[in-house]
């Protein structure tokens, strides 16, 4: 006798809109290369990029830290739409060669069946726009998401004008919308001093560059011609607090950890110590991640430079392992793009060398425990949750909630005895990183932080896990996908029981048979 | 991980329901081990409306009667309400 659970979901989700050849995720140099690699090569392409992301989302850092510091041109999304693909002159280059470009479109998720996922009638991702969602199913998948920023706390970090490198980079280069004039970067590496450059030659001014190392940690010839175009760059010292107003950003002090500090005008402050890879859709997928602090922290596990562990899934560019900065690193995107779509379809490639190894890790902890030293418990980490760094050393109950006698015993110590901390479960306990911008300003300083105070090895805090959507998009949009009818018909209650809607104080009295009454005796939603 | 040390009871999975089954036993004197694949609960427990708490359950008196002590015995606000939202039904006059 076979028995078939008459609400289980296999065969009954309907197929997607469509299907492509080859479905690319990000126009950026790596994604735009593989797309136009790919159509070379004859296949039927879909290039597919969330820029230009909608104000809203630009508001809640998303996908970048802006920092509020972009100007209203990027309220007029049709306009920004025509800026993005004449950012990216290879984009023209692609659309002649017969690829599809979907910009404004956002990759909430990737789905294949795997342990724990037997439904899906073939590999889908799921995209959206403002108005709706839907799944486009895919033979291959080139995964070219780009790296996020790494945010920092410190006094005055929660205003606006404290932004990400690539935030900048994106206000700057991509949307032409970056309302800053004076900016202090933080951070003396490659990205910072990259990060210089690029706002230099926009005309801005970079009214110093601060490292808390005591040296400079980027190229040295590349510092050299900033210190020859008169940016100062200070080592051995940090931020200690940004001060401002409504609009934000109006200064900040600087000075050794322990002081003196002395005061600059600016209005932006560009936290530019580290990016972390976009790896959250190749998490949903269930591909392989490795903690490899050489390619930038939680990384895919790559098979020949290009494919993941799962069949039919690439990455390239700094989603696969930051590829560098600059022109190198361009360069290098595009080539592992390149060898994606190649690989995609069968065809020989040439590996790609990886980037020169950097320990973004061992970096970004001492800057953190630099940061760690200045400033009081009474910092916010987590500005959507509003969670404290001593909330977060405590182990504390959310703001909102009493905080019973008992709570006070309890720290991160207590917690650590039992193993290493894990940040899932901090997070469950204190609300860190459970905001409206999916801890994209957090995620990464809340693992640091733990390291720091727990003394654990760096890197050795588990990855916190993503979750579809990985945008914080509207559930009007989410919500309003085809439902097939057989799915429909499973939606009437858990485990078949059909009071369940009843209220347990009218359990057992008259009201009983009037919630029956109402609610038309099967319960049917 | 390797330990040597033994227990009278081994609990596997740490969801709610073994968490609970091993603080009774412990608090009741007994040596308790939980074992979990991964973070303890993390899976259905973090987002599960709860079966065992609907009034069909043999368990739905006993989780009536210990929901509301749970913040006391825990030490930890669990944000437990008596009334939970009610669905398309009438409110008392």
């Amino acid at each position: 006798m076979t028995l078939v659970d008459p609400h289980a979901l296999n065969g009954k989700l309907p197929r997607p809109e469509r299907t492509v050849e080859v479905l690319v995720i990000g126009a950026g140099p790596a994604g735009t290369a593989a797309a136009i690699a790919a159509a070379r090569l004859g296949a039927q392409v879909l290039l597919v990029d969330e820029n230009p992301v909608s104000a809203g989302l630009m508001g809640l850092d998303t996908p970048l830290y802006f920092g509020g510091r972009m100007t209203s041109a990027v309220q007029r999304q049709s306009r920004m739409i025509e800026q993005v693909f004449a950012a990216n002159p290879d984009l023209e280059t692609a659309m002649e060669l017969g690829v599809e470009i979907a910009l404004g479109t956002y990759a909430w998720g990737a789905f294949v069946n795997g342990p724990g996922v037997g439904t899906l009638p073939e590999p889908v991702v799921g995209l959206a726009d403002e108005e709706r969602a839907w799944l486009v199913g895919f033979k291959s998948l080139i995964l070219a998401t780009g790296a996020r920023d790494i945010a920092l706390s410190f006094p005055g970090w929660d205003q606006p004008g404290v932004m990400g490198a690539n935030g900048l980079a994106a206000l700057l280069d991509r949307y032409d919308a970056f309302a800053g004039r004076r900016i202090v970067i933080l951070g003396s590496g490659d990205l910072a001093l990259d990060t210089a450059r690029r706002a230099l030659a926009r005309g801005l001014d970079v009214v110093a560059i601060i490292e808390a190392l005591d040296t400079i940690q980027g190229a040295p010839d590349r510092a050299k011609d900033l210190q020859n175009q008169g940016v100062e760059i200070l080592t051995g010292q940090v931020i200690h607090r940004a001060l401002g107003g409504l609009d934000g950003v109006e200064k900040v002090e600087i000075g050794p950890v322990s002081g003196p500090t002395r005061t600059l005008d600016c209005d932006t402050v560009c936290q530019a110590i580290g990016l972390a890879p976009a790896i959250e859709l190749l998490n949903i997928l269930g591909g392989s991640l490795t903690m490899d602090p050489g390619r930038g922290g939680h990384v895919p596990v790559l098979v020949d430079t290009v494919k993941t562990s799962l069949v039919h899934v690439y990455v390239s560019g700094d989603s696969a392992g930051l590829a560098g900065c600059g022109e190198a690193g361009v360069a290098r995107a595009a080539a592992q793009g390149e060898a994606a779509a190649r690989a995609a379809l069968g065809e020989a490639y040439d590996p790609v060398a990886p980037a020169p190894a950097v320990d973004a890790i061992a970096y970004q902890l001492a800057w953190t425990r630099a940061l760690m030293s200045v400033g009081s418990d009474e910092i916010m980490v987590c500005q959507c949750e509003e969670v404290t760094r001593g909330d977060l050393l405590g182990v504390q109950p959310p703001r909102y909630l009493d905080r019973p006698e008992r709570m006070a015993a309890r720290d991160l110590n207590s917690l650590t005895a039992d193993g290493p901390a894990n940040q899932d479960q901090i997070k469950r306990l204190t609300r860190a990183c459970m905001g409206a911008c999916q801890a994209r300003r957090c995620r990464e300083q809340v693992a640091l932080i733990l390291t720091a105070a727990t003394q654990a090895p760096a890197g050795s805090i588990p990855l916190a896990g993503f979750r579809a959507p990985v945008r914080p998009l509207p559930l009007k949009v989410l919500a309003d996908w085809n439902e097939a009818a057989e799915m429909g018909a499973g939606w009437d209650v858990w485990f078949g029981i059909p009071e369940q809607w009843i209220p347990y104080r009218d359990i057992g009295t008259e009201r009983e048979a009037m919630h029956i009454a109402i609610l038309g005796g099967d319960m049917h939603l | 991980m390797t330990s040597s040390k033994g227990a009278s009871v081994v609990i596997v999975g740490g969801g709610v329901t073994g968490l609970s089954a091993g603080w009774q036993l412990a608090r009741a004197g007994c040596d308790v081990v939980v074992v979990d694949k991964g973070v303890v609960g993390y899976e259905a427990s973090s987002r599960n409306g709860g079966g065992a708490s609907h009034y069909h359950s043999p368990l739905f008196a006993e989780e009536q009667r210990l929901w509301p002590q749970m913040d006391e015995l825990l030490g930890y606000p669990t944000e437990y309400r008596r009334e939970r939202s009610s669905w398309r039904s009438p409110r008392p006059s």
